[in-house]
């Protein structure tokens, strides 16, 4: 308890407003969280899927993941799934949060079923959302340690 | 439990272990003490043997001193010595009693050492000089009795031998006194032997008598040597006889002593092993004992762990179950409010009774199961410890004669008189949480008129304690309905629970509303109680304090500051009791004026009369809906500002909200200061329009309507964390992304791919929404929707222009902001 645990977020969203936004979001969060609890937040945000598979961690606590991916150039065919599926292989330990537009239910139980922690509505709404599960994941993730 | 009792029974078997070897250990070590002590006594034998030994040569030589002295001073230590011996004797004979081997030998010793003293008694006997000198004593009292008088040296000399026959007659006797013989009379004969030779008398006699008296002395004392030379040699072989004796003895001794060490040695050896064994086995036992002790607490620390991680787990899962529940219920409203408003409008279509009819158990069951959602809702936040209180000032008699003016209609449709007191006693001004109180009393009030039929419901306030600055008031609830059976009375606090199953049935209703009437009064601090009989109704009692407060100045937002300056008139219609309470509290709490209408239609009436502000607007309202009711007034040029309040977080409805003429959108649960802020926004906007006067009912459009382009900087600069820089960067990453979304589809629809259309409209959906620009977001989804359905290319391009359209005006009112 005495050093500081390192909780590794991870932002894959490709549309570069959304992006910066959440990740703004996040890291304000953040900082309201190491205030309270003894962790320091790192967060580091991608804008392709190919991306951030290519630079997964295997300490990485958090992942705010877009589903769906359509504006960049090479993975045309990776779409959230793909790097869930990624994700929970090497970092087994992750929380993966799906935030998208789509409503479809059998991609959200496909989802489920690959370990996605959470599932959010891209909107406003939402937004209170990621802050709350950031800090129930912080809780678990210290009381792992 | 079962390791317990083994450590305890390993605990007991090591005790009885250790004492049994204690007990043992002592036993042996007594017995090598024993051997101690005997061969203590052996030695002591050996000395006695030793000293009567000694004791023996000192007699004989004090017997020797004497015969050759006759000094009778050496007699002393002889007699002491014969004593010390007799004694010593008498010693050993004690010492040992009970020895069978021993005895005869010391019977042996005993008889050896009285031959001892006989021989040397016969020491004593054997005096040759004294013969010698007698003979030539006799001689020359002859020779003398020859020259003088025969007779008186023969007397005299008779005389002087009888004198040493009595003295050695003496003598004897004391030896026959000791050794108990007698002894051949030695002395008389010479004696005799001397007397006849003094009768002898002539010269020649007397040189034959000297000649005879020389032979005869030597004679005597070859014959004296030669006894005494047997005497020695009898001493000899009776003290070798002894020394063999008293080896014998010695050796006896030495093979007991030798036997006891050996016993000793051997118990010694035994006990060693005893103590070894016992050690062995002590230890072996205390390790055993440790090793249970350390598996036992390590177990129970394990137990203990698990037991920790198992309820943690289960909080976790309960936890869990809660946001499930929350976020569920969440979920599930939204396409619950689309059932339930579309249902509503299919209502109002033409359809055929039978119809009707499906319709209206569509619109009861969904209700319902709102109903229920929002219960679960309210529930869970209970559970999860979410609720929070929110204590301001209020007036307390108010707020109890608005509950009551609500539910009268409520009440008056089931033929219930509803009526109520208020102690006067009771301060107007409280503070606590108003909104809570409303809906405890609303629960209650609620259920007494759902199980009461052509009764009476009467609710009191009574004051109970007033202390300086706090108030304890009892609230009770008492109708006259059907009552709660005895045995269901503890139940009806069970979570989805109702005291009879049939209740549901009849009557309706979750289960849940009392128990989370219970929970929020609990929360508060207060106390819920019901009093019921079967079909005598039933009376719920709640005990709850507030404090007291001069005013309701205090915990006032800006926002409602505001619009308290404004003194602005505000028109709701919502056909919700409980919406109507809300907004009745909330803005009798700011002071503004605010009337209150059940219906869509009653909106139309209420404008006649009166001049309104503002018009909040329920969506869904049984007989004309939020939508109709707003694009009538529009269309009657009504130009009051309306902001929509709804459940609902469905895109399309609030873009429809939009599209009707509405000016903002309100969600319920709505913050009051959400409320206030849009409230303030509206009024704002229309009262500098209306100032103005220079633009009339025309332009109207453009401040409500769909031209205005809508967008908040709000999001952004809640999370800007005041940084201006973020704003106007993501200002610019907005305007640049969507200027190429627009640019990319309009390309894709130049080729007609529609895929490339969907997608690039689903990634410019969330941008906008973030920027709560929700009529862009609203077209890019019907764009989106068309491209998938395969809509013709017409009306895409239509919306693809609207979407140009209204991107532009973004850009450039984004672009103004900066």
């Amino acid at each position: 308890m005495e050093t500081k645990k390192t909780i590794k977020i991870a932002i894959v969203e490709d549309d570069v407003f959304y992006n910066k936004a959440l990740t703004r979001y996040v890291e304000l969060e953040g900082e309201s969280l190491s205030k309270h609890y003894n962790v320091d937040i790192k967060v580091s945000s991608f804008t392709s899927a190919a991306k951030s598979i290519e630079n997964l961690e295997d300490d990485l606590d958090i992942m705010f993941l877009d589903y769906f991916f359509s504006s960049s150039e090479n993975d045309e065919d990776l779409n959230g799934l793909d790097v869930l599926k990624e994700a929970k292989k090497h970092a087994s330990n992750c929380f993966v949060i799906v935030l998208s537009e789509l409503k479809d239910v059998v991609i959200a139980v496909e989802l489920m079923r690959n370990g996605v922690y959470e599932y959010l509505n891209k909107d406003l709404d939402s937004r209170n959302r990621i802050g709350s599960i950031m800090h129930d994941i912080v809780k678990m993730k210290l009381k792992e340690k | 439990m079962k390791s317990e009792i083994r450590i305890i029974v390993l605990i007991v078997i090591t005790f009885t272990v250790v004492t049994f070897l204690g007990v043992l250990v002592y036993n042996n070590l007594t017995q090598i003490v024993g051997n101690v002590t005997i061969n203590n006594e052996s030695e002591v034998k050996q000395l006695l043997l030793k000293e009567i030994f000694s004791d023996l040569s000192d007699a004989e030589s004090s017997i020797k001193s004497y015969s050759i002295s006759k000094n009778e001073i050496y007699l002393d230590p002889f007699y002491n010595a014969v004593s010390s011996i007799d004694n010593k004797m008498a010693l050993l004979y004690e010492s040992s009693v009970n020895d069978e081997k021993q005895i005869p030998i010391i019977d042996s010793l005993d008889i050896l050492i009285e031959k001892k003293y006989f021989i040397l008694n016969q020491f004593l006997e054997i005096n040759p000089q004294d013969d010698i000198q007698k003979s030539l004593n006799e001689i020359s009292k002859k020779l003398s009795q020859d020259a003088f008088s025969n007779r008186d040296t023969s007397i005299v000399s008779a005389v002087d031998t009888s004198i040493n026959n009595t003295v050695v007659k003496h003598k004897r006797s004391i030896f026959d006194k000791i050794f108990g013989r007698n002894k051949p009379d030695t002395t008389q004969q010479v004696h005799i032997n001397s007397s006849d030779t003094i009768h002898t008398t002539s010269k020649t006699e007397i040189k034959n008598e000297i000649l005879k008296l020389k032979t005869e002395q030597v004679k005597s004392l070859k014959v004296s040597n030669e006894k005494e030379l047997a005497l020695i040699l009898e001493d000899k072989i009776l003290m070798d006889k002894l020394r063999n004796l008293f080896l014998r003895l010695e050796l006896l001794e030495e093979i007991k002593v030798k036997e006891k060490n050996e016993n000793a040695e051997k118990l010694a050896m035994k006990t060693n092993q005893y103590v070894a064994l016992f050690c062995i086995i002590a230890s072996i036992l205390l390790l055993v004992t440790a090793y249970m002790l350390i598996v036992y607490s390590k177990r129970s620390r394990e137990y203990r762990r698990g037991l920790k991680a198992a309820k943690i787990k289960a909080e976790e899962l309960a936890q869990a179950k809660q946001s499930f529940l929350a976020n569920m219920s969440h979920e599930i409203r939204t396409p619950m409010n689309a059932i339930v408003g579309f249902s509503d409008q299919l209502s109002q279509s033409e359809l055929s009774e039978n119809q009707k009819s499906q319709v209206q158990i569509i619109q009861k069951s969904s209700e319902h199961l709102l109903n229920l959602i929002n219960n679960i809702l309210d529930f869970s936040k209970l559970e999860s410890g979410k609720l929070t209180l929110t204590n301001v000032s209020f007036n307390f008699h108010h707020a109890i004669k608005n509950i009551v003016t609500i539910l009268s209609q409520q009440a008056e449709k089931r033929h219930n008189r509803l009526s109520f007191s208020i102690d006067e006693n009771i301060p107007e001004f409280l503070e606590g949480d108003e909104v809570k109180l409303n809906q405890v009393l609303f629960n209650i009030i609620g259920n007494a008129i759902k199980f009461t039929n052509e009764g009476d419901i009467f609710l009191s306030a009574k004051l109970i304690e007033n202390s300086k600055d706090k108030v304890l008031l009892e609230l009770s609830v008492s109708d006259t309905g059907i009552g709660i059976k005895k045995e269901h009375l503890g139940r009806i606090f069970n979570e989805f629970e109702q005291s009879d199953e049939n209740i549901s049935k009849n009557y309706g209703g979750t289960g849940l509303g009392l128990s989370i009437t219970k929970k929020i009064v609990d929360f508060q601090g207060g106390k819920l109680k019901v009093k019921s009989q079967e079909g005598n109704g039933t009376t719920v009692t709640v005990t709850i304090s507030y404090k007291i407060t001069e005013n309701y100045s205090e915990s006032k937002t800006k926002a409602a500051e505001s619009i308290a300056d404004k003194t602005i008139k505000i028109l709701a219609a919502d056909d919700e009791e409980y919406n109507r309470i809300l907004l009745k509290t909330i803005f009798d709490n700011v002071g503004v004026e605010l009337s209150l209408v059940e219906d869509g239609p009653d909106v139309f009436e209420k404008i006649k009369s009166e001049d309104f502000d503002v018009i909040l607007l329920d969506l869904r309202m049984p007989k004309m809906n939020g939508f109709d009711v707003a694009k009538k007034l529009r269309s009657q040029n009504v130009e009051i500002p309306i902001i929509a309040l709804s459940a609902t977080v469905e895109e399309d409805e609030i873009l429809k909200c939009y599209e009707c003429g509405m000016n903002k959108f309100v969600s319920k649960p709505f913050k009051e200061e959400d409320l206030f802020k849009k409230i303030n926004k509206v009024t704002r906007k229309s009262s500098l329009k209306s100032n103005s006067q220079s633009q009339q009912k025309d332009n109207i459009k453009d401040v409500v309507g769909q031209n205005e382009i809508d967008y908040s900087l709000e999001p952004l600069i809640a999370i800007s964390n005041e940084d201006d820089n973020f704003v106007a960067e993501m200002i610019d990453v907005f305007i640049q992304s969507t200027q190429e979304g627009v640019q990319k589809i309009k390309i894709a629809l130049g080729s007609g791919n529609m895929t490339e259309i969907a997608n690039q409209a689903h990634k410019m959906a969330s941008p906008c929404r973030h920027m709560e620009a929700l009529t862009t977001v609203a077209t890019l989804k019907r764009i989106e929707e068309s491209s998938r359905n395969g809509s013709n290319k017409e009306e895409l391009t239509k919306l693809v222009n609207t979407l140009e359209e209204k991107i532009n005006k973004l850009t450039k009112a984004l672009k103004a902001e900066r």
